[in-house]
């Protein structure tokens, strides 16, 4: 897989690379559109993270550029702009996936991954740790095909941490993922802890080892070796 | 200020219909006197001529052509055959002079007539004489109460073609004047409206709308100035938050430090959070100001309050919370963006949890009197009476409570005003606390 990073703040597309090189993406950095266009025009490319406000040119611009040269690459706009027009533009010229900055990392991730499932059609719905195993398309829990209640938000919380397995995940995260980035500046992250209370409590009885284990004050982290 | 009802044109119309009126009930009225008193003083002239004519022919003739001395009756009478004139002559006992005209009515061969009479003494040959002419007045009724009919039709239809006129010159004058007026009302939003002049001849109009389109402009460009601004503002300072934000999650999730550094950065990453969140309400709340949000969505309340209690039902149980729902009133639709309206009723429902530590939390839709009502109410420790009034402004803070009301709920306030949604907070302290939402539906 590789990508093209169109972001004119050197230190975050630097930071953005070095993160999306850990998961195993080929990347590739453009400061400016000038260079975006030299990216665009010569390398093939799977995704392209653009950056609207670029010092020589609206990132929007170069959308038709990319359909041209690149037409099977996907388009995820990166804007701290936060206008809703550009949002409206990007989606009516052609990009794929919209991301307000700041996002976080693993969001940026997991679009990609949900990106490449429908792209390339895999069958990658089961995910699967010691005995358990996810559906992600049926949303079921199982444990050697028996299903495991789990409530909706415990669910997603389970997942989250599987499918970012061996990543430390702050309460912060989490609590994004699960109840979305909503307006509230003081939201309460404790009751995540609840949940994963009530998610070990309920795999307890199929298999004792300590699947997430709790980084403490911080958050939790998924460990499988497979 | 009287409460304006009537369009420009209506009241043109209707004033000038109503004066109308007026001169045309005067008409009515004032016409048949008019010709009535004129016709009587044409009969008083007609009945003094025929006394000259009348006094002539004695003069000529004698008074015994008329009055013979032996005859039985001292008196002479005639009329025609319609009885429309009579002519009587008769002694008169005594020596009062008599010359008047009046009406009087008169009983000829069992009939009722009504006659202008004038009545004339004479001498001749030392005895006085009674002359009476009259002339029947039953023509000068008749021509009278034809006339008022006329008058009455006659102006009626007067009445109607002039209004007719009128109005559609009103119409065609004020045309231009509605175009406008219209081009107003259907105009969202400055940047939605269209600068094309109407087509007008009236000096007053053009002005008008010129000076219109001027005010429009200006407003038209402070509100993209506004947005630029504010879009600016968001770039600069989520761009280095976002560099910060990114560097961290990196730190945290390779997860390589001591347990105390990574506390640490988690701190720091849990300050930035709350420095993204303020930045990014603030932003909305500018927005909304900036009517930067479309309200073009038909939404339907009451199935995003049920998505909202979903997202927020289990938070309700790990907090031992009770949820309470009843949707009495199952559909409430209005025109508006269901992104922020999501957002309101998020924020309403969650600060209810934060505060509420035993009891219950109630979402409720409603009928009042017709309008449709959302209430989200608490058994929370409730909001003193002094600080009731301020929950709504920004960055509020209490001397007596370490709480802050924050932005969340000036953001909730600001959502519900975008969508002409009355809030109405009331709150018992240590009882609990109920917002009441109050919708106009389109």
């Amino acid at each position: 897989m590789r990508i093209l990073i169109v972001e004119d703040e050197k230190s975050l597309a630097r930071e953005i690379q070095h993160f999306l090189e850990k998961e195993h993406f080929k990347c590739d950095l453009a400061f400016n559109a000038a260079q975006a266009s030299e990216h665009i025009t010569v390398n093939p490319y799977d995704f392209i993270l653009l950056d609207i406000g670029l010092p020589d040119a609206n990132g929007l611009d170069l959308i038709p550029e990319i359909h041209k040269h690149n037409s099977d690459a996907y388009i995820i706009i990166i804007t701290a702009r936060g206008e809703l027009a550009d949002k409206v533009d990007g989606f009516n010229l052609g990009a794929d996936d919209y991301l307000p900055k700041p996002f976080s990392l693993i969001e940026l991730h997991l679009r990609i991954q949900a990106i490449t499932r429908r792209k390339f059609g895999h069958s990658q719905y089961l995910i699967g740790f010691g005995n358990f195993s996810i559906d992600t398309k049926a949303r079921v829990f199982q444990f050697n095909q028996i299903p495991i209640d789990l409530t909706k938000k415990e669910y997603d919380l389970l997942s989250y941490l599987v499918m970012n397995k061996n990543r430390v995940l702050d309460r912060m995260q989490l609590t994004e993922h699960i109840w979305g980035a909503f307006f509230e500046d003081d939201f309460d992250s404790n009751y995540i802890d609840v949940h994963i209370k009530n998610i070990r409590k309920k795999m307890q009885p199929f298999d004792d080892s300590n699947w997430i284990k709790t980084i403490r004050g911080v958050g939790y982290k998924f460990e499988s070796a497979e | 200020m009287k409460k304006p009802r009537l369009k420009l044109k209506s009241q043109l119309v209707l004033v000038n219909a109503l004066s109308k009126v007026v001169i045309i009930l005067l008409l009515i009225f004032s016409i048949p006197w008019l010709i009535n008193s004129l016709s009587i003083k044409d009969t008083d002239q007609n009945l003094e001529k025929k006394l000259d004519e009348v006094l002539v022919l004695i003069d000529s003739l004698g008074i015994e052509n008329f009055i013979e001395d032996d005859s039985e009756f001292q008196a002479f009478g005639s009329y025609n055959i319609l009885k429309e004139e009579y002519i009587s002559i008769e002694i008169l006992n005594q020596d009062t002079l008599i010359n008047q005209i009046s009406f009087t009515q008169r009983i000829i061969e069992d009939e009722m007539v009504d006659y202008r009479v004038l009545s004339y003494s004479y001498q001749y040959n030392h005895r006085f004489y009674l002359i009476e002419i009259g002339k029947s007045i039953a023509t000068i009724m008749l021509f009278q109460k034809q006339m008022q009919q006329f008058v009455m039709i006659f102006m009626l239809i007067i009445l109607v073609i002039t209004i007719i006129i009128e109005f559609s010159i009103i119409q065609y004058f004020l045309l231009p004047f509605d175009l406008i007026i219209e081009k107003l009302k259907n105009t969202s939003h400055p940047s939605k409206f269209d600068y094309t002049l109407t087509n007008t001849s009236t000096l007053d109009f053009n002005y008008l709308e010129r000076t219109i389109h001027d005010l429009m402009r200006k407003i038209e460009t402070s509100f993209n100035n506004e947005r630029e601004y504010i879009s600016n503002v968001s770039h600069e300072l989520f761009t280095p938050v976002s560099i910060i934000q990114s560097k961290l999650d990196n730190i945290i999730m390779e997860g390589n430090l001591s347990e105390e550094d990574m506390l640490k950065v988690y701190e720091s990453k849990q300050t930035l959070g709350r420095l993204t969140k303020m930045i990014r309400t603030l932003l909305t709340l500018s927005r909304i100001e900036n009517e930067e949000y479309l309200r073009k969505d038909e939404v339907e309340l009451v199935s995003i309050l049920k998505k909202v209690a979903g997202e927020l039902e289990e938070l309700i149980g790990a907090k031992n919370l009770e949820l309470i729902q009843s949707f009495s009133a199952s559909e409430i639709k209005l025109l508006g963006n269901e992104e922020l309206l999501f957002n309101m009723f998020y924020n309403l429902i969650n600060n209810a949890i934060k505060y509420t530590n035993h009891g219950f939390i109630k979402i409720e839709s409603l009928l009042i009197n017709n309008q449709p009502v959302i209430r989200i109410s608490d058994s929370g420790p409730g909001i003193e009476p002094e600080h009731l009034p301020f929950i709504f402004t920004r960055f509020r803070k209490f001397k007596t409570g370490k709480d802050n009301f924050g932005l969340g709920l000036a953001l909730a306030k600001k959502i519900c005003d975008y969508h002409r949604i009355e809030v109405l907070v009331s709150s018992e302290f240590g009882i609990g606390t109920v917002f009441e939402l109050r919708i106009k539906t389109s």
